[in-house]
């Protein structure tokens, strides 16, 4: 079973806004439905999902966004771990700390990010797909 | 692949035929008591897991736009790298002359 780490914009456009996911994006959460892949989102993209949460008309808190994750049995919400932290020197070319947080649990999950951060793309630290 | 819902009354007189049609164009037979459905009969195979809970649009009608998750997000961004840089400094600070925190912090 193939595993992919989502970024904030990847799980925001999922939950929020699915239209703006490419078809590879779509075919990737359809997968996953079918129990064929599993979709990693570490607990940091859950804070900060939070935000897009606030923006939402009436606004949608963060135990209602994490819902629908925690009964999906294809979703794992991820904790910071060691083994994370111990990734992010490796990650230095990655300019903000929280990119480089996320990035970590692509790595230390041998899988790819779903991702349209052109920064961490072009850094080819971690393989990304969107 | 079609599904076809058959009474229980019908699917025993017709039982033979019935599966003759699931071998030829592997159909699926939904099997009906009283109108409502009661069991299936699909080829032999044929995964039996349902889907997972889909989350694709979970908040879909929450009246956010694509473009105002990318505002919001950018808005975090810049607002993390500015939070970020201000810690580095306060730590550089702190430690002392010589001391780097970027790539830890």
């Amino acid at each position: 079973m193939r595993t992919f780490v989502l970024d904030t914009v990847a799980l925001a456009k999922i939950l929020f806004f699915p239209k703006d996911l490419t078809r590879l994006g779509r075919a990737i959460v359809a997968m996953a439905e079918d129990f064929g892949a599993e979709l990693v989102v570490p607990t940091f993209v859950l804070v900060e999902a939070m935000r897009v949460g606030q923006r939402a008309r009436p606004p949608i808190s963060l135990e209602q966004i994490v819902q629908p994750l925690m009964e999906a049995a294809y979703v794992r919400i991820e904790p910071l771990g060691t083994d994370q932290v111990l990734a992010l020197p490796s990650l230095a070319a990655i300019r903000e700390l929280h990119d480089r947080i996320i990035c970590a649990h692509a790595i230390t999950n041998d899988a790819p990010l779903m991702t349209t951060d052109e920064q961490i793309h072009e850094s080819g630290l971690v393989e990304t797909v969107w | 692949m079609s599904e076809d819902r058959i009474p229980i009354n019908e699917f025993r007189a017709k039982t033979a035929e019935v599966l003759r049609t699931i071998k030829e164009t592997g159909a699926t037979y939904v099997l009906t008591s009283h109108g409502q459905p009661l069991a299936e009969i699909v080829p032999y195979g044929t995964p039996i897991r349902k889907k997972g809970k889909s989350i694709l649009g979970a908040f879909a009608n929450a009246g956010i736009t694509g473009e105002e998750i990318d505002s919001a997000l950018a808005e975090m961004r810049r607002e993390n790298l500015a939070h970020q840089e201000a810690r580095e400094k306060k730590l550089s600070k702190r430690l002392g002359p010589g001391a780097s925190t970027k790539g830890a912090e």
